[in-house]
């Protein structure tokens, strides 16, 4: 699977983050070699601002659980598996779908996690959930064969082969790698936080549509569940979480140098 | 008796019918208005009046957050366009206990428009809507509970793109993306296992 790497989207984005504008509807990659192994993670704390997230009276704002879960897994990762960790926001502000991606893609992550917190019309509903992306409709219609193919000049060099992908449509190059991401994490996170099994599920996603590599989008817990929601803020609750992500991403990691 | 007694009598007696008439008028128009909802012009047009039909929609399983079907009764259309407004107005519904309703309360349905290609628009509205926080499992059930509802009912709607207050919109609370129409998923009906639970009695399809 080629691992592509963004030239104009890297200018619009870097550019849109600082100008809260969204990112371009189309976006050129290159072909690039295989998939890289893990060296850059981007973690995603999801909503923030005016989105306060799923809000639960007495209960935490889901804006500020995944801005502190995603502080807290920071230096672990970084310290125990040795690679660089960034935050797509280290405060309470309001980022759009494609400015989060477009951080992602920009820093050129080889993988992202996106953390929330759930919610569900059950109260007894419990336990951590992992989504990854699942390709809509626009990004199905361009096949392979569909994409324009043309030549990059480069300084100094000879050309190079340039592949166009919509932007919507970057995440689908990336789903296998996404979805052994995504079980890896649903292993670990069974296993420290015990419960039910938890499956991979696909579903449209709007901000991973766009991250140009291995991808999941985590719910930590529930917070329409009171008993739940208590644990969750807890250091101890949290510190489980952050053992089972740091498992899960170094089985990932072994597993992509494996097969490079 | 004098003519003049007279004359009240008979005054008497035409006030007391008048009275009488007005009040028979009054009671009739208000039993009217209350028992029969009148309709708009273009219902007139497009629901045939007694005749309903048994329609398939979602609800959320009480033991896991899955969908499942329930039946509801509601008016036969003359069209397909007309019949999907019937079948997503009750799929906004709440549901019936122990199911739970995978909608927000409030949220209204604005317009149904069914396109030759079997592209469903639904349009959606209610204040429910311009503050939507939920989690993207909450979020996933109340969007495809809509999906599944327009494509198991209508076999012409083969895809269902939500639109709110008549604009298309990224997602509703940050999680799905409805940039795309979309299809239905059947990952997220109940095992065959767990049975159908109706929400009122089952009916069989069709007329009835």
């Amino acid at each position: 699977m080629p691992r592509a790497f963004l030239i104009l989207p890297v200018i619009a984005l870097a550019a849109g983050l600082l100008s809260a504008q969204t990112a371009p509807p189309d976006a050129p990659t290159v072909s690039g070699p295989a998939p890289h192994p893990l060296r850059l993670l981007v973690l995603d704390a999801g909503h923030g601002g005016e989105d306060t997230g799923v809000q639960v009276e007495g209960g935490p704002l889901e804006k500020q659980l995944t801005l502190d879960l995603a502080r807290r897994l920071q230096s672990p990762l970084e310290s125990r598996l040795g690679i660089r960790v960034l935050l797509t926001r280290m405060d309470d502000r309001a980022l759009t779908a494609d400015q989060r991606a477009g951080a992602a893609n920009t820093a050129r992550a080889d993988a992202v996690i996106t953390v929330h917190a759930n919610s569900s019309v059950r109260p007894t509903a419990s336990g951590p959930e992992i989504f990854i992306h699942q390709p809509g409709a626009t990004a199905l219609a361009l096949s392979s064969a569909d994409r324009a193919a043309d030549q990059l000049p480069v300084p100094g060099g000879p050309s190079r082969p340039i592949t166009f992908l919509p932007w919507a449509a970057v995440q689908g190059e990336h789903l296998t790698a996404s979805r052994a991401l995504g079980e890896q994490l649903a292993l670990s996170l069974g296993a420290r936080l015990g419960g039910a099994p938890r499956h991979v599920r696909s579903v449209p996603l709007r901000m991973l549509a766009g991250v140009n590599a291995p991808a999941v989008h985590l719910e930590v817990g529930y917070l329409t569940n009171p008993e739940e929601a208590a644990r969750l803020v807890t250091d101890a609750f949290q510190n489980q979480i952050v053992d089972a992500v740091v498992e899960a991403l170094t089985r990932f990691r072994g597993d992509a140098e494996a097969a490079q | 008796m004098t003519r003049r007694t007279l004359r009240i009598a008979l005054g008497v007696l035409v006030v007391a019918g008048a009275a009488g008439g007005g009040l028979w008028w009054w009671q009739s128009r208000h039993q009217t208005a209350s028992t029969v909802p009148t309709p708009a012009p273009a219902q007139v047009a497009r629901v045939i009046p007694a005749a309903r039909i048994s329609a398939t929609v979602y609800a959320v399983a009480p033991e896991g957050d899955w969908l499942v079907p329930t039946h509801r009764d509601v008016p036969l259309a003359a069209d397909a366009t007309a019949q999907g407004r019937e079948i997503v107005r009750a799929a906004l519904e709440s549901a019936a206990p122990p199911n739970l309703s995978p909608v927000p309360p409030g949220v209204t349905l604005r317009g149904f428009f069914l396109t030759a290609t079997g592209d469903a628009f639904v349009d959606l509205g209610g204040d429910t809507l311009a503050s939507y926080r939920a989690g993207a499992t909450a979020e996933r059930l109340f969007i495809y509970a809509i999906v599944h509802a327009v494509t198991a009912s209508l076999p012409t709607a083969h895809r269902v793109q939500i639109l709110v207050n008549g604009t298309e919109v990224d997602t509703l609370g940050g999680h799905v993306d409805l940039r795309d129409p979309l299809t239905p998923d059947a990952s997220l009906l109940a095992p065959p296992a767990s049975a159908a639970t109706p929400d009122i009695a089952a009916a069989p399809s069709g007329l009835h």
